[in-house]
């Protein structure tokens, strides 16, 4: 980088200071001067291919580019000289020669970049009209999400830019040249056979009427839309964007990038900008439902509300507190998560509260907290993809799991900022741009990175200096290391000696590595002890607490972290504080005005689940949440769910969990909403109401107000902005975070008071637990293991075009065309074993269920394995999964149990 | 629009100053050929001689395995693998002394003897002028330029809009990557206008969009196919707009090039009535019977000549104006 030395030149006589390295673009219009540009895009490298932004430089021989060229000291710069605008004219023009010449009838008139160029840069006595031709192309794309219109592109190469620089695709390129260059797939393919992701990214970047989403050509005119900033509903990236909506019909038209956030820029994935039409779809819920002699029946708010306080109050008083359990949403606002537990705590004195966390990320909770007192992403997904030399990949699919973060690692390995370590079982895209690709056995994580640290060690590459000032446990966990033999962990996780070497050298070596992972790492019943010996590598190496390193669990819903951190979970009050520390207690009783709180951590969701078969747990209210679909053993929580005498379920849509219960309340969705989404990057941002609720759903914070009211507990909130208040109040992490803080960017907590900036990374001078601690952990066997009967190990996970238990992606018209069906990935070798050939239907079958589905036949998975995703409630992957527990973080095995597949 | 820098390199009455052009591609500069530039500086200074010599630099040559290479125009001495520290020695030999330095001259691979101009060298022999026209610095350019199309107006059967359109532009939009506007869809644009009064269609005002496109080429364009591309259409414009507005005002093409401003006709006071052109008339365009004479339907002419070559009498003539 060059240093930014203060220079200065002179634009339109006057003198204007800017820094070496930028460009004049950047510099002269920071000072406010407009420059028009056709091709320019902030988030792009400058490539100075429309010419629009010509501006006239003394003793230069020609006009230059503005957005390319780099500022010279003391240059003499004019940007409305009669020969800069005479070349912009003409330059607009050209354009136009060879663009499509009706534009009235254009489904992106008034949002044109061309059109606008044109009516602002040529005055009508300058209009030439130069006939051009236009290219003969014989390709037209036409998909799901959007197409390809050739007559209306003006050959910019921004979408192959955007493809290239934001998605990493690789989809488009410019073809031929000369005046027949245009956009396009390698050899004539269609989008989707040249590996395209339907990101769309190409499309919102697109100036012209090219590339057009379905949803923007069918959406009304611009002048009548408003633009609401809020926040992606899927995943936990968190990226933020603009819902253009017509408040006239009550619709979301249709989403476009937001520029001006730090998380995703522009970029989207599919889901995000393609699958929110579940919002308006006719399967919503829109009264509440009471169920009378096995039929819902619509009713009034007040006759339910009568009914769940008299249920409730008759089951309290029968069976006590702890028959009651409560289920909060990682899919809901951090304010409705706080209502909810303070319902299942204050209101009827028992911590039977969990959420679908214990699912996904209970182990990184656990672990993290234990090895470093945060069970959080310690870094910011910003320095984690700009900063990190070696970045290692363990079981996460982050490109269809996280599909921003995904394509940022990849721009990373592009850009040569990073290399790649992988360890997944699949082959998944990453492993494409990585140095090193271990395909470990599902199950094996703590045999291969016990491989690693015990090379790291016998290698010398300890950083002896952070384990001395900032880690305790050192000695132990090197003795016992010590012992263990490198050969035989790499065994385990049936990888080579030399690939376990070549990756541990090359992490320790890097003067900042980082460790990203998710799922599969967690969803074990040795998953604290995988997040452990992650949290050991990072320790031995010294890689954390400095930008580009950390330990980072990519969170898996929108606002998991955020029900995480107000306290949806059975041992922590919000904020992480402990439910058996008896001060804190106190606190709560004080600031809930309650008179005791129950000081023993309450269940978790599979422990909930087997008390109520057991009869133990008679009341359940759950919330946003899908446990028949969503846990492990389907066919046990199903039974448990019909064993419980009064079950509420407040959810969007006739959730399979719905069905079996007493009363479904209509909550809203994320666009109906106000409240805030916590990141997986500790981000708190803002979610805003976009449209207004149809039928008699309530706000679920309202509806929890009620409720809150109802069982004893006297809260008189007014909007979300008061219950933030209160978080702030009780817990210290959020102590600073209020909504007008939180306006654009969010902030990233712990965030101690109204004038802390928020923390980009965690751990930095000390460890949240003052010293991080290093763990003895050895490999431990999977639950499950395959035997004769069941030959084949079976590992679930997400595909990019479908979310969870699909209730919305499912919903969403695109995303179900793409993709409508399961299809189960399976190793050639099984499959010409088991005589299954690709698309064949076939059976799988566990100890507990059997479900159908369609093979995939792939070399992508290793032999002996078969994945499958659980999004699909005709082929229920969790009919088969385990429920074995973690024995500290009690989240259940989904990754790995013994299966037989057969042709049916 | 130009800048006066360009208009004074333009004007060729002005005796032209020596040029020693320095090669900045690739190949050249990683062999240091920016510190022969710098040494070159201050070598003309110390020797005292920096008002008679314009130093430059060109983009890449080819030839590149030879380079670092260093040109001195107008006498087209190229110097080979020079080093910086033989920049001293051609200063004085070449300029002081006017004694081109031998053993830096280009070795032929075949024959092993030592050629002194570039043009002689096989690899620069086989290139067209305008090649080397764009890879020139400008004056020169112009210069060479003015040469050719002069050489080839002074032929009869030259016309400047048909060369125009066919040679100069025609070139542009076969060279264009496609990656910036004004070469991209200038060029085309500009051949559209061209063909236009070639065809007999335009009006005057099209010669300015023309000359507009032109300089927008010129100064907009990304890179040098772009810039010095335009460049000689510019002139041709420049010098001889005469041409060009004659084609246009009287519709007609004084050296019958321009096919849509000529038609073949048949000289009836030399025709015999043979009735061959209408046998060899592929379009069908010749009406008439040996009783009557023969007449070609211009309309259906597509100007393939073979009535005009096959007849015996060489009746069948060009005559001027639109069809």
């Amino acid at each position: 980088m060059l240093e930014k030395n203060e220079i200065t030149i002179t634009v339109n006589d006057e003198e204007v200071k800017c820094f070496e390295g930028e460009t004049y673009y950047e510099a002269i219009t920071r000072h406010g001067v407009e420059i028009p540009t056709l091709c320019h895009e902030k988030e792009l490298k400058p490539d100075g291919a429309c010419r629009v932004c010509v501006i006239e430089v003394e003793r230069q021989k020609t006009l230059v580019s503005s957005c390319n060229t780099p500022v010279k000291k003391g240059a003499i710069v004019h940007t409305e000289s009669e020969r800069v605008k005479q070349a912009r004219i003409v330059v607009i023009e050209l354009l136009l020669a060879s663009h499509r010449p009706d534009c009235v009838i254009c489904e992106k008139t008034g949002a044109c970049k061309v059109q606008q160029l044109a009516t602002k840069y040529v005055p009508e006595t300058e209009i030439k009209k130069y006939r051009g031709t236009r290219p003969r192309i014989n390709l037209h794309e036409n998909n799901e999400f959007f197409e390809l219109n050739y007559s209306a592109c003006v050959r910019c190469g921004l979408c192959v830019r955007a493809a290239n620089e934001i998605q990493v695709c690789g989809v488009l390129t410019m073809t031929h040249r000369g005046f027949d260059t245009y956009p396009s797939p390698d050899f004539g393919k269609t989008f989707e056979e040249a590996g395209c992701v339907a990101c769309g990214n190409c499309v919102a970047i697109c100036p012209s009427g090219a590339l057009v989403a379905h949803d923007y050509k069918t959406s009304s005119n611009l002048s009548v839309l408003d633009k609401i900033t809020s926040i992606c509903s899927y995943c936990g990236v968190g990226c933020q964007f603009d819902m253009l909506i017509n408040r006239r019909i009550n619709k979301i038209e249709y989403i476009s990038s937001n520029r001006n956030n730090v998380v995703n820029g522009l970029a989207l994935c599919v889901k995000g900008r393609y699958g929110w039409d579940f919002v308006h779809h006719t399967d919503r819920l829109n009264f509440p439902l009471i169920k009378k002699d096995g039929i819902f029946t619509e009713s009034s708010w007040e006759e339910t509300f009568d009914l769940i306080e008299q249920k409730f109050t008759q089951i309290k008083n029968e069976s006590g507190s702890n028959s009651l359990a409560f289920l909060t949403s990682a899919k809901c606002t951090n304010e409705e998560n706080y209502l909810m537990q303070k319902l299942a705590r204050a209101g009827f004195g028992t911590n039977n509260i969990d959420h679908c966390a214990r699912l996904c990320h209970a182990s990184t909770v656990t672990g993290l907290a234990k090895a470093f007192g945060s069970g959080a992403m310690t870094n910011s997904i910003s320095d984690l993809t700009t900063q990190s030399e070696v970045i290692f990949i363990i079981g996460s699919n982050t490109t269809e799991a996280h599909p921003v973060i995904g394509s940022k690692i990849k721009h990373a390995v592009a850009q040569g900022i990073s290399k790649l370590i992988v360890a997944d079982p699949r082959q998944i895209e990453l492993a494409e741009y990585s140095e090193i690709f271990l395909q470990h056995r599902p199950g094996s994580d703590v045999a291969l990175i016990n491989a690693m640290l015990k090379v790291i060690v016998d290698e010398g590459l300890v950083d002896e200096k952070f384990i001395e000032e900032k880690t305790e446990g050192y000695k132990e966990f090197k003795e016992t290391l010590d012992k263990i033999s490198l050969e035989l962990q790499c065994k385990i996780a049936n990888v080579s000696v030399e690939n376990v070497k070549e990756a541990a050298i090359l992490y320790a070596q890097a003067t900042s590595a980082s460790i990203v992972y998710s799922m599969g790492i967690t969803q074990h019943s040795t998953g604290t002890d995988n997040v452990l010996s992650l949290a050991n590598l990072a320790m031995i190496t010294g890689n954390i607490g400095r930008p580009g390193t950390g330990v980072n669990p990519l969170r898996g819903q929108n606002n998991v972290q955020g029900a995480c951190d107000v306290g949806g979970l059975p041992d922590v009050y919000p904020g992480y504080q402990k439910v058996s520390n008896a001060r804190i207690k106190t606190k709560f009783e004080k600031a809930w005005n309650v008179k005791s709180l129950d000081s023993k951590p309450g269940l978790t969701i599979v422990e909930m689940m087997h008390a109520a078969n057991k009869g133990k747990v008679r009341g359940m209210y759950i919330m946003g949440e899908n446990p028949a679909l969503s846990d492990p053993n389907l066919n046990h929580v199903r039974e448990s769910l019909e064993k419980i005498d009064f079950l509420v379920v407040q959810d969007i849509f006739m959730t399979e969990t719905a069905k079996y219960a007493d009363v479904v309340l209509p909550g809203k969705s994320f666009a109906e909403k106000n409240g805030t989404f916590t990141n997986t990057e500790r981000r708190v941002q803002r979610v805003r109401k976009a449209v207004r609720h149809v039928g008699n759903r309530k706000d679920d914070w309202e509806i929890l107000q009620i409720m809150l009211n109802r069982f004893g507990i006297d809260t008189d909130y007014q909007s979300p902005s008061d219950i933030m208040n209160e978080i702030a109040e009780v817990s210290p992490i959020y102590g600073g975070i209020n909504y007008n803080r939180i306006k654009n960017i969010g902030l990233q907590w712990p965030c101690k008071d109204k004038k802390h900036p928020g923390t980009k990374i965690l751990h930095q001078e000390t460890f949240s637990r003052g010293k991080g601690k290093f763990h003895t952990i050895s490999y431990i066997d999977p639950a499950e293991l395959p035997d004769e009967e069941y030959p084949l190990i079976l590992t679930t996970g997400r595909i990019l075009y479908h979310f969870h238990t699909g209730e919305m992606s499912r919903r969403s018209k695109g995303l179900h065309k793409r993709r409508p069906i399961e299809r189960s990935q399976i190793n050639s070798v099984d499959a010409n074993r088991l005589n299954i050939e690709d698309g064949d239907k076939i059976f799988i079958e566990s100890r507990r269920g059997k479900i159908e589905t369609v093979a995939r036949v792939t070399d992508k998975i290793q032999e002996g394995v078969v994945f499958m995703s659980f999004h699909y409630k005709e082929s229920a992957a969790n009919l088969l999964t385990n429920d074995a527990l973690d024995p500290l973080a009690k989240i259940p095995e989904f990754k790995v149990c013994a299966i037989k597949v057969g042709k049916v | 629009m130009a800048s006066n820098n360009n208009t004074s390199n333009n004007n060729t009455s002005t005796p032209m100053i020596r040029q020693i052009l320095i090669c900045e591609g690739k190949n050249c500069l990683s062999s240091k050929s920016d510190e022969i530039h710098k040494n070159f500086g201050i070598e003309v200074v110390r020797a005292g001689i920096q008002e008679d010599l314009d130093i430059s630099l060109t983009s890449c040559q080819g030839l590149c395995e030879h380079g670092p290479l260093v040109f001195v125009k107008p006498e087209g001495t190229l110097y080979c693998k020079v080093k910086p520290e033989d920049v001293k020695k051609i200063v004085r030999s070449h300029f002081v002394q006017e004694k081109p330095v031998k053993e830096l001259f280009y070795e032929d691979p075949k024959t092993g003897e030592r050629i002194e101009k570039y043009t002689d060298i096989e690899f620069f022999k086989k290139q067209k002028t305008i090649l080397n026209i764009l890879a020139d610095s400008v004056s020169q350019k112009t210069a060479e330029l003015i040469n050719s199309l002069d050489g080839l107006i002074a032929s009869e059967n030259v016309c400047i809009v048909d060369l125009t359109a066919n040679y100069l532009l025609s070139f542009i939009l076969n060279e264009s990557c496609g990656k910036c506007v004004p070469c991209r869809d200038g060029s085309l644009v500009a051949l559209g206008l061209v063909q236009k009064i070639r065809n007999g269609e335009a009006e005057l005002e099209d010669l300015d969009d023309l000359e507009q496109i032109c300089l927008t080429m010129k100064d907009a364009s990304l890179c040098e196919v772009g810039q010095n591309g335009a460049e000689p259409v510019l002139y041709a414009l420049k010098q001889f707009r005469v041409d060009f507005e004659e084609h246009i005002r009287t519709l007609s093409c004084r050296s019958n090039v321009c096919t849509k401003l000529y038609t073949y006709t048949i000289n009836q006071d030399l025709c015999i009535k043979c009735g061959i052109c209408k046998r060899v008339c592929p379009a069908g365009a010749i009406i008439g019977s040996r009783e009557t004479g023969f007449k070609i339907n211009c309309d259906r002419c597509t100007y393939c000549q073979m009535c005009f070559r096959r007849c015996p009498k060489g009746a069948i003539y060009k005559s001027r104006g639109k069809c």
